[in-house]
């Protein structure tokens, strides 16, 4: 689905991914695993191509990518949701969601995704007339992801879609990402909560300090002594 | 002031005060989508004076008519100097940018110099001196179809922002761009014609002030810092901010004439300028920017 070769990518004068070479497999739920600071935020917006690459390539579907700008990797179907959800906060929900349908391959169904959102996120439906700026952390997070799907993600890729809510959203948010899987997406998921992440997780890798250390299937890296140790605090 | 005068300046600031919208919500709009103060709005108006006033003098053209000459025109004006000159600098520090626009704005100022010469130019239609007469007020035809053609303007642009999928991409650029490069938006090419839209405003209001008011080169300055108080008023970046502000000040400086003298109405406008800056930061319509 998509893969890197030797990435290398820097931050201002910082350098921060350092030769990433990365496979996810179409289908699968994929975890980052890494501190605060390790690359990881650096990787997902290096596959959206809003950073430029030093070099090393990223190839999607078999497209090299690695020189388009960023609208035409989401026309292909890479699909971002950011942290801090970058969400348009004066715009009414249905603006919100009407935006993520802006490309043209989205735009054309979008009445049909339109539906499939609201009938996974009701909330959303009972709230299309308010501002965005206006919603509860929990239903910011819904509104994101349901921006994304309109897009018609082939891979998602989410970036701390638990920071910030409650326990029980949480929860919710970890089933609702599954259940978006479960319908096609390849999803490729950071996150600070490790443990939930893997759990649900058919591969993932650790970045530390721009490299990745180990990689493989989700459960053998909840497994992993150094991971344990370092990332799952047991 | 007896009721007679009131009703004329009312009128009057009315009328006056839809020109000084359309040119603020142009203003607005780079400001709010670029965050680029536009030192060289005034200027687009003052050219688009001099494109009215040609066309109206070489071939005869009724001024109103040109309004389909000039919009396009400089809407492509705006989109060229987005796309060469702003668009480089975007993410240089803001006084790099304030020293570009006010280059634009000198540069501009001084060509429209030495191409038309420092003269002061004007038009004269069969209705210039047209003056309609409504109760006790009189004001002048060419002051009303200014009002009519600007707030049509303006609300077709208000239109457009809020029901069409680019209007809606540029509200989203101007409150996060980054969010909008994820969802697909090309934010260089909204930026370009966001920039275009504000250029056609300043150009179309041009166009509409050329049958009442005189033109010369450096017209341009006392318009751009009229919209500039406009905009601080309103709250800076904010469309109807800007439409309610540009009455507002409209009123003021009609009112003002009256009241203290046709010289110093603009006294009334900088004294607003100055206590919205000191009381009110944010503007009427403004929302605190995190």
């Amino acid at each position: 689905m998509i893969s890197s070769k030797e990435l290398n990518v820097y931050y201002r004068q910082v350098h921060v991914l350092k030769d990433i070479s990365f496979e996810i497999q179409k289908g699968e739920i994929c975890s980052v695993v890494g501190a605060n600071g390790a690359g990881k935020s650096t990787l997902i917006n290096s596959l959206s191509r809003i950073l430029p690459l030093k070099s090393g390539s990223i190839s999607f579907n078999g497209e090299d990518i690695s020189q388009y700008p960023p609208h035409r990797v989401v026309e292909l179907g890479l699909i971002q949701v950011p942290e801090g959800r970058k969400l348009f906060p004066s715009l009414t929900v249905l603006e919100n969601l009407e935006l993520g349908a802006y490309q043209r391959r989205a735009k054309e169904k979008r009445e049909d995704t339109l539906r499939e959102v609201f009938s996974l996120f009701p909330i959303l439906d009972k709230r299309r007339a308010q501002l965005a700026g206006t919603l509860s952390g929990g239903e910011q997070q819904m509104l994101a992801l349901g921006r994304g799907l309109m897009s018609l993600p082939r891979l998602l890729m989410m970036d701390e879609p638990s920071l910030g809510l409650a326990p029980l959203i949480v929860k919710q948010m970890f089933n609702t990402i599954k259940q978006i899987n479960v319908s096609g997406v390849t999803i490729l998921l950071v996150e600070q909560n490790a443990r939930k992440a893997l759990a649900i997780s058919d591969s993932g890798f650790v970045i530390e300090n721009g490299k990745i250390t180990i990689s493989g299937k989700g459960s053998e890296i909840a497994e992993n002594e150094h991971t344990r140790k370092a990332f799952l605090g047991l | 002031m007896n009721w007679e005068i009131f009703f004329q300046a009312l009128t009057s600031g009315i009328l006056t005060g839809g020109l000084f919208a359309l040119v603020a919500v142009g203003l607005t709009m780079i400001l709010g989508v670029l965050k680029i103060i536009n030192f060289a709005h005034g200027e687009f108006l003052m050219l688009g004076m001099y494109m009215t006033y040609w066309l109206c003098t070489l071939f005869n053209m009724d001024p109103y008519l040109t309004l389909i000459i000039t919009i396009p025109a400089f809407f492509f004006f705006g989109v060229i100097i987005q796309r060469w000159l702003i668009n480089p600098i975007l993410d240089a520090p803001m006084e790099i940018q304030i020293l570009l626009t006010l280059g634009l704005f000198i540069f501009l100022a001084n060509l429209a110099q030495l191409l038309f010469g420092p003269h002061v130019r004007s038009i004269e239609t069969a209705y210039t001196f047209k003056i309609l007469t409504i109760g006790s007020v009189n004001f002048a035809s060419t002051r009303l179809i200014m009002f009519i053609f600007a707030i049509i303007f303006t609300t077709a642009l208000y239109i457009f922002l809020k029901k069409t999928d680019l209007g809606k991409a540029i509200r989203a650029c101007s409150e996060e761009s980054y969010g909008a490069m994820l969802v697909g938006i090309n934010v260089k090419r909204v930026y370009m014609i966001a920039f275009g839209i504000g250029t056609a405003c300043a150009a179309a209001a041009g166009s509409l002030a050329m049958p009442i008011y005189y033109v010369n080169p450096h017209i341009g300055a006392t318009f751009v810092m009229t919209a500039f108080v406009v905009v601080v008023l309103g709250g800076m970046g904010n469309f109807m901010g800007a439409l309610v502000g540009g009455f507002i000040i409209g009123l003021a400086e009609s009112f003002g004439a009256v009241i203290l003298s046709a010289s110093l109405k603009q006294l009334v406008t900088f004294t607003i300028f100055v206590l919205i800056l000191l009381l009110r930061p944010t503007g009427l319509f403004g929302t605190k920017r995190s």
